[in-house]
């Protein structure tokens, strides 16, 4: 597994970097998304997770739920647009899952994702990861995954 | 010289009005269309809940409907707050490399420093109290909270200048309101403004902003220029407003029954500590607030406002761990009770455990 700074980056997922979201291909054509451990780790302890409501159709590019640490507020952005199919419930109720276990447990949502063939390519596979991870962190100033 | 912030004052507007407009600014800075911005912000009658706050929980709102006060969901995190054209907000939107600033931590204690700054310069002994308040003496006279999207960064603040403590207390589900009522506690000993700090020498609000302005340029070694609204900025506020911050659908996108805040109070040799709390998450399991009052001892008097700020946000299970490093690292002159029987008595409100003595 590629390990950037400190922060892992699982080999089986998707990534998009700029917004430090992973997306998992799922059975059916699902795609489970969730922040990475760079999103939160950049974040701190999260306090509060609200996701878009199950149904509700969100946009490419859009957010796809908000996230609540030390009074900052940000949202977690979906490249892919589609509809809620699941959001994670345990989540919800404890949002420091994504802080202990960013790509199991701390998963946000599944979707039943639009055009997902033309937005996957523009995903960084797993494998392909490091360099630009790398890149973003230094332009960032991004000390590492504390820890 | 530094980065150049256009600074803007969008005056009077209603409470949903002016959370849309933070929407506008945030939206039109990632999109390039606007500088780095200071925008200075007045509301009407508003009670505002943070973010991801539960609004019947916080808001009165049956009060708020018979007397004109605006519900609000904020975009920001952070509690409830009441507002009227007492106070002003102060917003920065940037780029997150335009300050020296490289963590959301750092932006917060930034930009509360160069408040806390600004406010010294009017000659109010202000200061930065971790994680995002500014005091003066233990008493809260500013407020901050932010927002961050990709490289856009969004931070606000609240400047107390006058209030009217009846007014903020009917508004909201505080447990101050309970300390009003048995006139056991001043209601506003817990925060304070410029006005009663400097009295009549309290300055105009112009004045104030001046101050602040000259508090963040030499903090954050930025310029300011005031320059105008733009019709796009106002245009996306309105399409903010339409859509979803100005619709009771957002504002009401969290919402639980409101709950009695636990109570405790225990009767010892030190006096009788007694505490008030509220708890607040999805699983109810971190602090929203502390109310710790009594006939105890305690030197300096500001010891019990710090430790109240300290646990507010802490996870309820750290209750007694946070209480007893507070008392070993505060600089406490005398104190006629312990800090096991603080901790006794705010975990027993915080979960109802029975105290050992009462």
């Amino acid at each position: 597994m590629p390990v950037v700074r400190g922060c892992n980056l699982p080999d089986d997922l998707l990534y998009d970097v700029e917004s430090h979201t992973w997306y998992r291909e799922l059975d059916g054509g699902k795609v489970q998304i969730g922040m990475t451990q760079v999103a939160v780790a950049l974040a701190g302890k999260l306090v509060a997770f609200t996701p878009k409501k199950v149904g509700k159709p969100i946009a490419a590019g859009k957010s796809c739920a908000t996230v609540e640490s030390g009074k900052w507020v940000g949202p977690a952005k979906s490249a892919v647009g589609g509809n809620v199919l699941a959001v994670n419930d345990a989540l919800v109720a404890t949002p420091t899952l994504a802080n202990e276990d960013p790509y199991v447990k701390g998963w946000m949502i599944e979707l039943e994702p639009e055009g997902w063939d033309a937005v996957k390519p523009t995903l960084t596979p797993g494998a392909a990861v490091s360099d630009k991870y790398e890149a973003k962190m230094a332009a960032d100033g991004f000390a590492g995954c504390a820890g | 010289m530094g980065p150049v912030f256009r600074v803007i004052d969008t005056g009077v507007r209603g409470g949903r009005a002016n959370i849309a407009f933070d929407q506008a600014l945030i939206e039109a800075h990632k999109a390039g269309e606007i500088p780095d911005t200071i925008r200075f912000l007045t509301f009407s009658p508003s009670a505002l809940v943070g973010r991801h706050q539960s609004l019947s929980r916080e808001i009165r709102l049956d009060w708020c409907r018979q007397n004109g006060v605006e519900t609000v969901r904020r975009i920001t995190g952070g509690g409830t707050l009441y507002m009227d054209e007492g106070q002003f907000g102060l917003e920065l939107v940037f780029h997150r490399r335009s300050l020296d600033l490289p963590t959301l931590a750092d932006v917060a204690r930034g930009v509360c420093e160069s408040i806390a700054l600004g406010l010294t310069k009017l000659g109010v002994p202000a200061r930065y109290r971790p994680r995002n308040d500014i005091e003066v003496e233990g008493r809260k006279i500013s407020g901050t909270g932010g927002f961050f999207d990709g490289d856009t960064l969004f931070y606000q603040a609240t400047i107390l200048v006058d209030m009217d403590p009846v007014r903020m207390l009917a508004a909201l589900n505080v447990p101050e309101a309970k300390l009003a009522k048995r006139a056991l506690d001043d209601a506003g000993a817990r925060v304070t403004t410029l006005k009663t700090l400097l009295g009549p020498a309290t300055p105009s609000t112009e004045a104030v902003r001046a101050a602040l302005l000259e508090g963040l340029a030499e903090r954050l070694g930025i310029a300011t220029e005031w320059g105008a609204i733009t019709a796009r900025e106002e245009e996306l506020a309105a399409h903010a407003h339409d859509e979803e911050i100005g619709t009771d659908d957002f504002v009401a996108e969290i919402d639980s029954p409101p709950v009695e805040a636990g109570h405790a109070a225990k009767h010892g040799a030190g006096g009788t500590i007694e505490a008030w709390v509220r708890r607040e998450g999805a699983s109810d399991d971190r602090i929203r607030e502390v109310l710790i009052t009594g006939d105890f001892f305690v030197t300096p008097p500001r010891t019990i406002l710090d430790l109240e700020a300290v646990l507010r946000g802490a996870p309820v299970a750290e209750i007694g761990e946070r209480i007893e490093r507070f008392f070993a690292e505060a600089r406490v002159g005398a104190l006629s009770a312990g800090a096991g029987d603080f901790a006794e008595v705010v975990e027993a409100a915080a979960t109802g455990k029975p105290l050992s003595i009462s």
